[in-house]
């Protein structure tokens, strides 16, 4: 993932209203406008030392409307979901539940990385299976993920353990799970359809 | 006592530990756990899009059937608790019933193994049972998602259940500053280099306390601490040697099972010192 710069004079063309109102209008949005930029989320984030902005920053960058930047950050995707943050805040803003939100509109724009990769094959194992067996998770990921490699022992060491198994756990029925996801995978084609806009 | 059982994906694979204990330690205490049929994963922190998200846990919590509803793992409970929280919106509750062929009224009590021990259970009785008081210093690791976001069952930042359930069965509660800071485990496939960086400070931290080992609720948390424990070690080439034990396993040694039976022979870091110290 590439660091969008912010330039130290924000100009209105860098600005994207659309952007803003959209994320301010979900759930999470609503609180948005109230923040006063104290900080206490970045404080609580056991993993900010890694992003590229820290959830204050991320927060004030979503009210300023800077799409491009906020949507090419690592912060919406290294987010562990902790929570840290989400029940500290004196506002009452959810900067975790900030990230999920963001996390979608972001695949709709065609962003690429990791962990939205592995976000897409955990969603396609759950909708064909109902289970999260993590030896599909692992396999699956591995084979499009060439760095896993080095993660090959500690695989090896769960299948030593019998805690990889080889067979799928599985539903006796999905279909009802199906249907639930087609209903999702709709809405994210129309999200698509709109960012294309 | 019954409640109806979520026992979440980990429990077929990685945590089969745990599983083995929950089993032996709640037919014991007289606990039923009733598993509902053909359940759903609850799409743990991987499912972007959020109806999607919240229908799969809604699917599960319309399967209770009338009795609360317990899980043993944290990321399952935390969903559970957000779900019920975002069908608070009557409009996203029907849309989301239309697809599901049993509907959720939206009464049913998501709870955590923990908090059916220690608050429905009760700790007094819990420690009657108790045969073999354990002696030994353990890290209350209570993890993130068991308190947070909805703080309904203990504090999001000062926890205290886990510390009154370890001295409930004769061991020693450490202080212990990291009780809730994460433990890497949602990134650990993907990002591995900062989850074995937040592993490692954890480990620290319980090292340093004095303690025998880390008492863990999370299928999560326990392949972070326990089957990474190796990698962070060679990472940071620091000697742990940290047993990362279930808090059912807990229980069941107090209650004078054998290792084997709660499973503890299918942990990475071996338990055996531990064991040896508790007189088994």
């Amino acid at each position: 993932m590439k660091k969008e710069k912010i330039k130290e004079t924000i100009l209105p063309e860098t600005r994207d209203p659309a952007f803003r109102d959209l994320v301010l209008k979900t759930p999470v949005g609503e609180k948005i406008p109230t923040c006063m930029q104290c900080g206490i989320c970045a404080g609580s984030c056991p993993v900010s030392h890694e992003m590229d902005y820290t959830p204050r920053q991320l927060v004030r960058m979503v009210q300023l409307g800077l799409k491009k930047e906020v949507l090419n950050s690592n912060t919406i995707w290294i987010c562990t979901t902790c929570f840290s943050c989400s029940v500290r805040c004196p506002r009452g803003i959810r900067p975790t539940e900030l990230m999920e939100t963001l996390k979608p509109i972001a695949i709709a724009e065609g962003i690429k990385n990791k962990n939205a990769k592995f976000d897409g094959i955990f969603s396609e194992v759950i909708k064909k299976t109902g289970r999260a067996s993590e030896f599909l998770l692992i396999s699956k990921y591995s084979l499009s993920e060439p760095s896993m490699i080095k993660q090959a022992p500690f695989g090896l060491s769960l299948i030593a353990k019998g805690k990889l198994p080889l067979r799928a756990d599985r539903m006796e029925d999905t279909r009802e799970l199906e249907a639930i996801f087609r209903a999702g995978e709709k809405k994210q084609d129309a999200k698509g359809k709109e960012a294309q806009k | 006592m019954k409640y109806s059982y979520y026992p979440g994906c980990a429990q077929h694979g990685t945590a089969i530990d745990y599983r083995v204990s929950v089993e032996a330690v709640f037919r014991r205490l007289g606990i039923e756990l009733e598993e509902i049929k053909n359940w759903n994963c609850c799409g743990a922190l991987h499912v972007p899009e959020k109806d999607v998200k919240i229908a799969l846990s809604t699917r599960t919590l319309a399967s209770a059937k009338g009795l609360d509803l317990t899980t043993p793992c944290n990321l399952c409970y935390s969903n559970l608790m957000r779900t019920n929280t975002a069908l608070e919106d009557t409009a996203l509750k029907n849309m989301i019933n239309e697809k599901l062929t049993n509907k959720y009224d939206g009464n049913t009590k998501p709870k955590h193994l923990l908090e059916v021990i220690v608050k429905d259970y009760g700790l007094t009785k819990l420690a009657e049972q108790v045969k073999l008081p354990l002696k030994v210093k353990a890290v209350p690791y209570y993890g993130c998602l068991l308190t947070r976001p909805e703080n309904k069952f203990d504090s999001p930042d000062n926890p205290k259940s886990l510390d009154n359930l370890i001295t409930a069965l004769g061991a020693e509660p450490v202080k212990y500053y990291y009780k809730t800071k994460c433990c890497g485990g949602p990134i650990l496939l993907t990002n591995e280099d900062l989850a074995l960086e937040l592993a490692k400070d954890l480990l620290t931290m319980a090292k340093g306390s004095g303690a025998d080992c880390m008492v863990v609720t999370c299928p999560m948390c326990h392949l972070q601490l326990d089957a990474k424990q190796k990698a962070v070690e060679s990472k940071y080439n620091i000697k742990f040697d940290m047993p990362i034990i279930y808090f059912t396993q807990l229980i069941g040694l107090a209650m004078g099972l054998h290792p084997e039976e709660l499973g503890m022979k299918k942990h990475l870091v071996p338990t055996d010192g531990l064991v040896a110290k508790i007189g088994r």
